[in-house]
């Protein structure tokens, strides 16, 4: 994803899904089949995560700060996985900055 | 949901027999399921279902039938449901027929009642609550429940328990007669084999049905409120056995579970996890891990036997 998605692509809850909290763990509620998706750590940070349009630049500045002592390769590449993984579930969307 | 091992493919080219249909009522007074064409199967439908009430509704249908039975010509059967998890399958012969409308029953028993769902669960009520017993295939649902009901606490189901999503819950007993599978392991000790050999109902090559005496079961429609959910962790007895050990479950545990195992075509996706959660604050929520089922029963029975049923939290 990162070489292919231009710089000014940002990512966003999809409104339409439900999310459960519990315990501190993340349960959303697909809304085309109604399928529900357990996330796992990281996706469930990320998804705490974008409550606001972010780009992934922005996402793995932001994970690689929190968490100094892990390597930035292994952040980037985790969340790009994530936002793979979300974004073909429809449980996050894509937008063009400045775009609808 | 129910086990249907005479499973096969329709043949869309059998022929039906041209009997004429007749209809019955099958379950609750005040709302039961219509049922078209059950004749053959009727007298194979207690082996598999106990307490449901059975009226010849008349050879007219009163309405559109919630199940319709269609015999084929070849001695096969197929099972039809309609409604909300709605189903179509096929069986050699009455005997699996019987088994299969058994499950249509309680799925349309279900899907009526917005408010409850099935668990893929055994349970038994020990004093005035109900222990429910959940996990995934051949995590000893059944025969944790059945060794509970071996050591003299009342039976509840073994496959499948109805559940409201309420807080406090309660567990409803659909009536379903207790399996087990043969041949019984060898660990499971000389009551258990005495229990399965004086309660047999039916016996096939690697399943028996049991019959429990009234008071010993409950029966269709019993209600008593949940007390603990135990998600079952077993382990292979060759890893080594320490012992059943019982400790606190994580909600997130025991709601993705039952997430996977739940019966509830007619609850929207939302409303289910957010009933579920419910279930899993009006209970206490345990993992229990073993590799006796006759082990687990015992710590079961002396962890809830005699102490406080007040729950709710």
């Amino acid at each position: 994803m990162s070489s292919d998605t231009p710089a000014t692509t940002t990512y966003i809850r999809n409104p339409a899904v439900a999310a459960t909290e519990i315990d501190a763990e993340t349960f959303l509620v697909e809304p085309e089949e109604g399928e529900v998706f357990y996330l796992d750590e990281i996706s469930s940070a990320l998804w705490r995560f974008l409550t606001e349009a972010r780009s992934e630049d922005d996402i793995v500045e932001t994970f690689a700060a929190a968490f100094p002592d892990t390597d930035r390769a292994k952040i980037s590449a985790d969340i790009d996985a994530a936002l793979v993984d979300m974004d073909t579930r429809a449980l996050i969307v894509k937008r063009q900055a400045g775009g609808p | 949901m129910v086990e249907s091992t005479g499973r096969q493919t329709l043949d869309p080219d059998a022929e039906q027999t041209d009997e004429q249909p007749g209809f019955w009522w099958i379950g609750p007074e005040t709302d039961p399921v219509l049922v078209e064409n059950a004749e053959a199967v009727m007298p194979y439908l207690p082996y598999y279902l106990a307490g449901w009430g059975i009226v010849w509704a008349g050879d007219a249908a009163p309405r559109a039938p919630d199940i319709r039975i269609v015999e084929q010509t070849d001695g096969t059967f197929q099972v039809l449901s309609f409604g909300p998890g709605g189903a179509d399958f096929a069986f050699d012969n009455p005997y699996d027929a019987a088994n299969g409308l058994a499950g249509g029953l309680i799925s349309v028993f279900v899907g009526r009642n917005p408010r409850m769902i099935c668990l893929h669960a055994g349970a038994a009520q020990i004093d005035d609550g109900l222990v429910v017993v959940i996990g995934d295939s051949f995590a000893g649902k059944s025969s944790v429940a059945l060794h509970l009901a071996v050591l003299g606490h009342r039976f509840f189901g073994d496959d499948q328990i109805g559940v409201t999503l309420d807080n406090p819950s309660l567990g409803l007993c659909l009536g379903l007669m207790p399996k087990v599978r043969l041949p019984l392991p060898e660990d499971c000790g000389d009551p258990f084999r005495e229990f399965v050999d004086g309660y047999s109902s039916m016996q096939g090559d690697d399943m028996a049905y049991l019959k429990l005496w009234e008071g010993e079961a409950g029966t269709f429609g019993d209600t008593v409120p949940v007390r603990a959910l135990v998600f079952l962790d077993r382990k292979d007895p060759a890893t080594g056995d320490d012992g059943p050990r019982l400790h606190a479950a994580s909600r997130p545990e025991l709601v993705k579970t039952m997430i996977r195992t739940a019966f509830a075509p007619h609850v929207a996706s939302r409303d289910l996890l957010a009933g579920l959660t419910r279930l899993a604050d009006a209970a206490d929520s345990y993992h229990l891990t073993f590799s006796s089922s006759r082990d687990a029963a015992e710590l079961l029975s002396s962890e809830f036997r005699g102490t406080p049923t007040e729950t709710v939290r």
